[in-house]
């Protein structure tokens, strides 16, 4: 489990992105991991920003009950198949 | 061993000074004279400046001195920059063993993640905060010209006794002895988090980075915990009677604090002044005894 540390309202977009981008920067730092070898899939804008951020690749997972995000260049996918088929085209770069 | 501080009779150069007079020989720089061991020199007056330093040959200097007036952009960097460089070429000239800038958490601008570490991405809002990143980069080019060791140390908002009424304590506290209401709503409705740090603190730290054995650094000084004004709004409460008001606004709260990881493990900071009803106490005597 992975705590930001911090308290602030989500209410507001750009806490959101806050929170996300924090939490993110927290786990890379704690395990050690090269941002380059992390793939973050999201399902948000708030998501997509945070992997922006901290320049992580972003696979947007579009889903029936969020809204789909429009006007943003996404790697999208659909369901779980077309994740791991994307996954492995990305792992093979 | 012998120091030089500029800034020396400013908020952190008076602290400073006391601190480190208890161990070392100290010498001050200031723009008005305030003590026996403090010289009116000019940094912007290179001639001058050199022939201070080349008779009294200092092992340290620890340049704390910045105009934080909105000028124009010559005058900042003519006062910050140029000060700052002509103060790098004497300690080239005569063989200073190690130089600390204090720089500022200003040079981040808004936050991008949280705790903001020394990686942060640099987006300086003013034009102080621009001189100072101009200043860190000046530090770099004499490190790596001639060698000078520097320490760089990113200051976060310092408090302590004697601090200039402008600054979020002090307004408190005078608004509140003056039975003026506090007005919580400039910090995002008191939520917005904020970093401390005492200034005993920031002395330790510079103390610390004189005796490091690092040629270079740059290192985050501050609590390394997230307060917002209306925690501080309370634990003033605890000494005076306070009136806080708050007013909704829609202003995106800029929330900072940041990881000290890097001076805890290089320097060995741990700060240890802690927010709380003694040192606020202090404070309040401090500005009670100007009023």
């Amino acid at each position: 489990m992975h705590d930001v540390g911090f308290v602030i309202d989500n209410i507001v977009r750009s806490n959101r992105i806050l929170i996300k981008t924090s939490l993110l920067k927290q786990i890379i730092k704690d395990e050690r991991i090269n941002p380059q070898r992390v793939l973050y899939v999201g399902n948000s804008s708030e998501d997509y920003e945070a992997a922006t951020r901290l320049k992580i690749p972003f696979v947007y997972m579009e889903n029936h009950y969020l809204d789909k995000e429009s006007g943003l260049d996404l790697n999208r996918v659909g369901n779980m198949f077309d994740l791991k088929q994307k996954i492995q085209s990305l792992v093979l770069k | 061993m012998r120091i030089l501080v500029t800034g020396a009779s400013g908020f952190i150069g008076s602290h400073l000074m006391n601190y480190l007079s208890r161990n070392y020989r100290i010498h001050g720089l200031s723009r008005s004279k305030k003590s026996q061991n403090i010289f009116q020199i000019s940094l912007s007056d290179k001639q001058k400046l050199a022939k201070h330093m080349k008779k009294n040959k200092y092992d340290v200097v620890i340049h704390l001195e910045a105009s934080l007036e909105e000028s124009t952009p010559l005058d900042m960097f003519i006062k910050n920059c140029v000060s700052t460089a002509n103060i790098l070429e004497c300690c080239a000239e005569t063989n200073v063993t190690k130089v600390i800038f204090s720089s500022s958490q200003l040079v981040y601008g808004k936050s991008e993640y949280l705790p903001i570490d020394e990686d942060h991405p640099k987006n300086p809002i003013s034009n102080y905060a621009l001189s100072k990143l101009i200043c860190e980069e000046i530090c770099k080019m004499y490190h790596n010209t001639y060698g000078l060791p520097i320490q760089i140390l990113r200051l976060s908002s310092i408090y302590g006794p004697g601090q200039s009424p402008k600054y979020i304590i002090p307004t408190m506290m005078i608004n509140s002895v003056n039975n003026k209401d506090i007005e919580i709503h400039h910090y995002k409705n008191g939520l917005q988090l904020m970093d401390f740090v005492h200034v005993k603190d920031v002395c330790k730290a510079i103390s610390l980075a004189c005796k490091s054995k690092s040629k270079f650094g740059i290192y985050n000084i501050a609590s390394g915990k997230p307060l917002t004004a209306n925690d501080i709004a309370d634990k003033i409460s605890q000494i005076i009677q306070i009136h806080k008001i708050s007013t909704s606004i829609d202003r995106e709260a800029n929330h900072l604090f940041y990881d000290i990881s890097n001076a805890e493990r290089e320097l060995g900071f741990k700060p240890s002044v802690k927010l709380e009803k003694k040192t606020l106490k202090e404070i309040y005597k401090s500005i009670v005894s100007k009023m």
